[in-house]
């Protein structure tokens, strides 16, 4: 799990500040922006490892309600005021509730949830980059995986929503065509071009310029994975290599000889039958001749 | 409880047969119907929960997102020479059981104790935790203990007329209703919250077939 690698990382500066650490720092430090106190960036990390994890007592994970109220009470163990900050610290006052209050309801549910996306995003490059995974899903498609209030494309103003198709993921002038523009993946393009998704290879340079904000964008995170900007509700699923083939992509050099699904098999190098047996299968499964049947059962 | 899906052969046509031959790529195969399926699942698990708003409209915690992301081929699958076993559910995905099954929640499993599950009765609730409120919400009975809850605190000054406490103090009374208590929840079955068994079968056959396909591009130097 990515996130016990993390180390813990008070400190009080804005999200803007945090990224211009690099996102190494990012990447390998919890989430806090302006979290000061030790025992709080401690808390927090708990507060999310418990949403990822049961404790193996028969309990289920927490939901983010349960782990933001945890939160809440740790704060008010510290004596955290939003007005003056932890006891002993010079902090500037925040508003209670706003986003600048450390334990608001609004800013625990933002870190908490950017917190778990990215900690599942940089677990799917790892799993992801397996060389099996590698070679049967070459690309990743970015899609729409959680609902937000304001979806990037639009900005609410007085007396309702106008659209920002600048601040968009995927129209004309949006992020993921000034990514295009930045790496000059021409596979990604001429994907976009021809059907409007935003597919590009594991390997592709696109994922870490939409994590940079490539085009201007300040609100990103650094990171080649998901969320890539704060709030944003994407994400990537696989994408298999035939329906990459399909859409024009190629996966040249991306390349993987041995296979390893765990300790209990043998790694295998992929040359051992002819290419007519392998044509001869896949046309077995496609005519029902070959068949795998799934066998559901609920157990305790 | 645990969803185990079992992925293993059904009908094996001469091809299979010869490949089989090999256990390790057997398991080859087998893995790679258990990716596809694990896939398909998880994508099927976030567009369910982005069409699934809460019902009382309330602000979404996406918390079928996080389940989504939770069905991944690196926590939930298992490859032997013989079969794929794909893991769901159990503690780490609670909720999700609920495609095979009414779930009943009961108070007291995580809060020792605890005699109702307070359920929420407008949007600003959901997603909330009634002590996150703290004293904006007072408790209430009504119908001699029968009904109850927790409603918004109104604060009242007490005059002459107000039996008990000092005239002119302060005290609170319910407002809008924000929890109701209750002794327990059923979430009612709902099948389409994962693939059907058909979708799941067809998810394994398709990795399957783009498995063999893969390897017959590599075995010809990449020719289709």
């Amino acid at each position: 799990m990515v996130l016990n690698e993390q180390a813990d990382l008070p400190t009080q500066l804005d999200t803007a500040g945090l990224r211009k650490l690099g996102a190494d720092i990012l990447r390998q430090s919890l989430f806090s922006a302006r979290m000061s106190n030790a025992t709080a960036v401690q808390g927090l990390r708990e507060a999310i490892t418990r949403i990822l994890t049961s404790l193996g007592d028969g309990t289920s994970s927490d939901n983010l309600a349960e782990a933001r109220l945890k939160l809440k009470q740790l704060g008010q163990l510290l004596g955290y005021d939003p007005k003056s900050g932890f006891p002993g610290e010079t902090a500037e006052p925040a508003e209670a509730g706003s986003l600048r209050d450390l334990f608001s309801t609004n800013r625990l549910n933002l870190i908490l949830k950017t917190q778990e996306m990215m900690t599942q995003g940089a677990a799917k490059n790892l799993w992801g980059n397996e060389p099996d995974a590698l070679e049967q899903y070459p690309a990743w498609e970015l899609v729409r995986v959680a609902a937000v209030e304001i979806p990037r494309g639009e900005k609410k103003v007085k007396g309702g929503l106008v659209e920002v198709p600048e601040d968009a993921w995927d129209t004309a002038n949006g992020r993921w065509v000034a990514a295009l523009q930045a790496t000059g993946d021409e596979d990604a393009q001429a994907i976009f071009d021809a059907t409007g998704r935003m597919v590009a290879r594991k390997d592709s340079a696109m994922w870490q310029a939409l994590g940079d904000g490539e085009g201007g964008y300040d609100d990103t995170l650094g990171n080649d994975y998901e969320p890539f900007a704060l709030n944003s509700g994407m994400g990537r699923v696989e994408v298999s290599a035939k329906e990459f083939a399909d859409l024009g992509g190629s996966v040249t050099d991306i390349e993987s000889s041995d296979t390893d699904f765990g300790p209990d098999t043998v790694k295998l190098k992929k040359s051992r039958f002819d290419a007519d047996i392998w044509s001869e299968l896949k046309k077995e499964f496609q005519a029902g001749e070959s068949r795998f049947s799934v066998k559901l059962e609920v157990t305790a | 409880m645990n969803l185990r899906v079992t992925i293993v052969t059904d009908t094996a046509g001469p091809a299979l047969l010869a490949v089989s031959q090999i256990p390790e790529e057997r398991a080859q195969i087998c893995g790679a119907a258990g990716h596809r399926l694990i896939r398909d699942t998880s994508a099927h698990v976030a567009r369910w929960g982005l069409s699934h708003p809460n019902q009382l409209g309330g602000r979404r915690t996406n918390y079928w997102a996080g389940m989504a992301a939770k069905i991944n081929p690196g926590d939930c699958l298992e490859v032997s020479d013989s079969a794929a076993t794909v893991t769901l559910g159990g503690p780490e995905m609670p909720g999700l059981m609920r495609a095979f099954g009414d779930i009943t929640i009961v108070p007291g499993t995580k809060t020792p104790g605890a005699k109702y599950i307070p359920l929420p009765a407008r949007s600003e609730a959901y997603g909330m935790k009634p002590r996150e409120f703290g004293a904006a919400l007072v408790l209430f009975w009504k119908g001699n203990g029968r009904v109850g809850g927790l409603a918004e605190a109104v604060p009242v000054t007490r005059t002459k007329n107000t039996q008990g406490g000092k005239n002119g103090s302060t005290y609170f009374r319910p407002g809008l209703v924000m929890y109701w208590f209750v002794t327990e929840v059923t979430q009612p079955q709902d099948r389409s919250l994962l693939p059907s068994d058909e979708e799941l079968s067809n998810s394994a056959n398709a990795g399957a077939a783009e498995y063999a396909g893969l390897r017959f591009k590599q075995a010809t130097g990449g020719a289709a």
